[in-house]
């Protein structure tokens, strides 16, 4: 298109997108749990194009000496040459800092996985997890495919039984044994992007993302409560507005809840 | 050029803060921002100058905002702190009145806690006394949910440990949007607006202390 | 290892549990190998591919040995290039951090540049750029890799020889013969051959070779394999990339 601004304007004006969707529409979104047999936990997710990958691979440590009881959790996001044009080769760049220091803060904030739980014996072994979400395919809304695929990856962990013997006070790993991790907050991101400093349209593809001038995103827990509200500049919102994100996000989270049971329960052999 | 106030808002009281323009004498624009006692920020403007071929946009000017941490190397934190930095002053600068031309912020942070509050007040201050177009201004206020529940409008880095949630905007001087959010541990939706009214209570507060600082500064020549 | 400023970084040492559970963990690999042993070593492990499924991408490629080793490809071209000169081909491979059964160096470690398999002259002052991603490690990720490449480039419209197909060969522990074509080889070493192979000019365009040295009737032999183990793929590849293009096909028609 040669005027994309005043081609998305008109289809705006008709309350839908130039992909058949309405404002307030997510694209389609599956999910695929445990297809990486390497790592501990795995999750592909897909929103319309987006694909994004999480691998959790467990380790032992030591905790940090300010910390004894806490274990750690290391998320980091790639967006490698390979999911879009624009990205190049190397180290990560600004937008997959941006993103890895927002899944930390997602994690911390909603407490979806509490250090302490990941502590084995204090102050002398913990769990390291590191998540890594690499994205595939780039078409927008990274965000909300990265939490996504997080949550969806750590359900999937199992983590070997691990016990310190007493007389050598070496640990012992049962690789036999498995326990799933205690999941304690089910986080779920929903993004908009401003089109013109006032329409808001949800889960914006790399396009939309590109023409628009701002974007929002909100990550809510079962409980309706915030973990994160995350505005990154952009076009100035009232607080109405961002009310109707919350909303909008609330009835997200319960799609997407329901979702992610349905997959578990049918990898789940009982 | 120094200013000092203390301001009183609705729910409870910013900390003195205080301001001086004009400390460095190289940069275009340059702001060194005070919170409670200690400089917090010191930023330094750098524009619009000719772009580098490779970063020039055709339709605007280029925005870079780089944070150094007080020590070290900048990491991941700095890195989407410099990204929440630069969107918001992209809405307000008038970039297009400057196309293929580079703007370059450098904020040094100087206390420990690096509120990110200050650094939002020191780079519209920096744009100010740079003189660049801008669209609206902007001020940057910290709320802390204590663990009762009341909202504490600008927290010690004391009060930020004890508090269940920390959250940060960015509030614009027409009709005081939000132009930039970000969050820390978890609250309800009820707190959050709670949080951004009081907010908006106080950025009439700050952007008074602006106009009051900027006319100082001319006053004195 | 310096400090990485641009990822998030764990504690400064982490052991995978594994290494604590060496005794328990060989009698499980056991245990598999018992499984999985009576694999025929000339048998190639099945394979799935799929061209076109990157949205983003001029072309791209997903190949899958088994069930073990994933690999996904992309390739963009050609483009202008900077400076002048023939045509160029740029790859890189990565390695996801979750790929082998240790967790690898936090930078996923770029594998070396694989030579073109394919190339073409036809276009001057051009660059071409394959990247692939290496998802999942279950040996073979090379060969993997080369014949997505190639696939990703044919699904990109670049104007080829032929599709490179690539396979892998390792020796197992005893001496006779050669075993073949994408062994998992997770525990033993890497596989010591690799080959590309154009099968329609029937022209081998890489050999790549390691370990201990072997007395030359065993290379041939394991070429002569190898050569047969790239004739076999062949086919599922072309027919992955036929796929693909009436995909593409069907999809503009209505509109």
């Amino acid at each position: 298109t040669v005027e994309p601004l005043e081609y998305y304007r008109r289809f705006l004006k008709e309350n839908c997108r130039p992909d058949g969707r309405e404002l307030g529409e997510f694209r389609t979104t599956t999910v695929n749990i445990g297809s990486i047999t390497t790592a501990d936990g795995s999750a592909l997710v897909k929103l319309g194009n987006t694909t994004v990958i999480c691998g959790v691979k467990a380790e032992l440590a030591a905790p940090a000496a300010d910390s004894a009881n806490k274990g750690y959790i290391v998320p980091n996001v790639e967006l490698p040459s390979l999911c879009a044009e624009r990205f190049r080769s190397g180290p990560p760049g600004e937008e997959a800092q941006a993103a890895s220091q927002f899944i930390a803060d997602v994690i911390e904030n909603s407490q979806m996985i509490v250090k302490e739980d990941l502590c084995i014996a204090n102050g002398k072994l913990a769990w390291v997890l590191y998540c890594d979400i690499i994205c595939l395919d780039y078409d927008g809304n990274l965000l909300d495919a990265s939490v996504f695929a997080l949550l969806a990856a750590l359900k999937n962990v199992q983590l070997p039984l691990v016990t310190i013997n007493e007389e050598t006070g070496l640990s012992e790993v049962n690789l036999k044994q498995k326990n799933p991790l205690l999941i304690r907050k089910h986080p779920v991101a929903t993004s908009f992007a401003v089109f013109d400093d006032t329409l808001l349209i949800v889960d914006p593809t790399a396009e939309e993302e590109d023409l628009a001038t701002g974007t929002v995103t909100i990550v809510t827990d079962e409980e309706g409560r915030l973990c994160s509200v995350h505005k990154p500049g952009g076009s100035p919102l009232t607080g109405a507005k961002l009310q109707d994100c919350i909303t909008r996000a609330i009835t997200r989270h319960k799609e997407v809840k329901k979702l992610i049971d349905k997959v578990i329960k049918s990898i789940t052999p009982k | 050029m120094a200013a000092v106030m203390a301001v009183e808002s609705g729910q409870s009281r910013l900390r003195p803060f205080s301001c001086e323009l004009g400390l460095l004498s190289r940069p275009d624009g340059r702001a060194t921002f005070l919170q409670g006692v200690t400089p917090s920020v010191l930023a330094g403007l750098y524009g619009p100058v000719e772009a580098k071929i490779s970063k020039e946009l055709p339709d605007r000017a280029a925005l870079e905002v780089l944070l150094r941490p007080k020590v070290g190397l900048p990491g991941v934190l700095e890195r989407s702190r410099e990204q929440l930095l630069r969107q918001t002053c992209e809405a307000v600068v008038l970039g297009a009145l400057h196309p293929r031309t580079a703007i370059t912020l450098v904020l040094q942070v100087l206390s420990d806690a690096s509120l990110l509050s200050c650094c939002l007040n020191a780079a519209c201050m920096a744009l100010l006394d740079a003189g660049l177009p801008l669209a609206a201004l902007f001020c940057g206020v910290t709320c802390a949910l204590q663990p009762d529940g009341s909202v504490l409008l600008d927290p010690t880095a004391r009060q930020e440990q004890e508090a269940r949630a920390i959250l940060t905007f960015a509030i614009g001087s027409s009709e005081r949007k939000v132009l930039m959010a970000t969050t820390k541990g978890s609250c309800s939706v009820e707190e959050m607006q709670q949080c951004l009214a009081a907010a908006q209570g106080a950025a009439d507060t700050i952007f008074q202390f602006y106009r009051d600082s900027v006319r100082r500064r001319y006053c004195k020549s | 290892m310096p400090l990485d400023h641009r990822r998030l970084c764990g504690p400064e040492e982490s052991q995978p549990p594994a290494l604590w559970a060496a005794i328990a963990a060989e009698d499980e690999e056991d245990e598999e190998c018992v499984g999985a042993a009576p694999r025929d070593p000339c048998a190639l492990r099945p394979l799935f591919a799929r061209a076109g499924l990157l949205s983003q991408a001029q072309g791209s490629a997903y190949v899958e040995l088994g069930s073990g080793t994933k690999v996904l490809c992309a390739a963009w071209g050609p483009r202008e290039a900077a400076e002048p000169g023939p045509g160029r081909l740029l790859c890189e491979f990565r390695r996801a951090p979750f790929a082998g059964h240790e967790r690898g160096p936090a930078a996923p470690r770029p594998n070396g540049r694989r030579e073109p398999a394919v190339r073409l002259g036809r276009l001057p002052a051009a660059r071409l750029a394959v990247s692939a991603l290496l998802l999942q490690d279950g040996g073979s990720a090379l060969a993997a890799a080369i014949s997505a490449a190639a696939l990703a480039l044919a699904d990109a419209g670049v104007e080829m020889y032929d599709l490179a197909v690539g396979c892998a060969l390792c020796r197992p522990p005893r001496p006779p013969p050669h075993g073949c074509c994408s062994r998992p080889s997770q525990s033993a070493a890497p596989p010591p051959a690799h080959l590309a192979l154009l099968p329609a000019l029937n022209q081998v365009s890489a050999v790549l070779g390691g370990g201990r040295g072997g007395p030359p009737e065993d290379w041939a032999q394991a070429l002569r394999l190898g050569l047969d183990g790239c004739h076999r793929q062949y086919p599922v590849l072309r027919q992955s990339l036929l796929r693909a293009t009436q995909r593409r096909d069907a999809q503009a028609e209505p509109a």
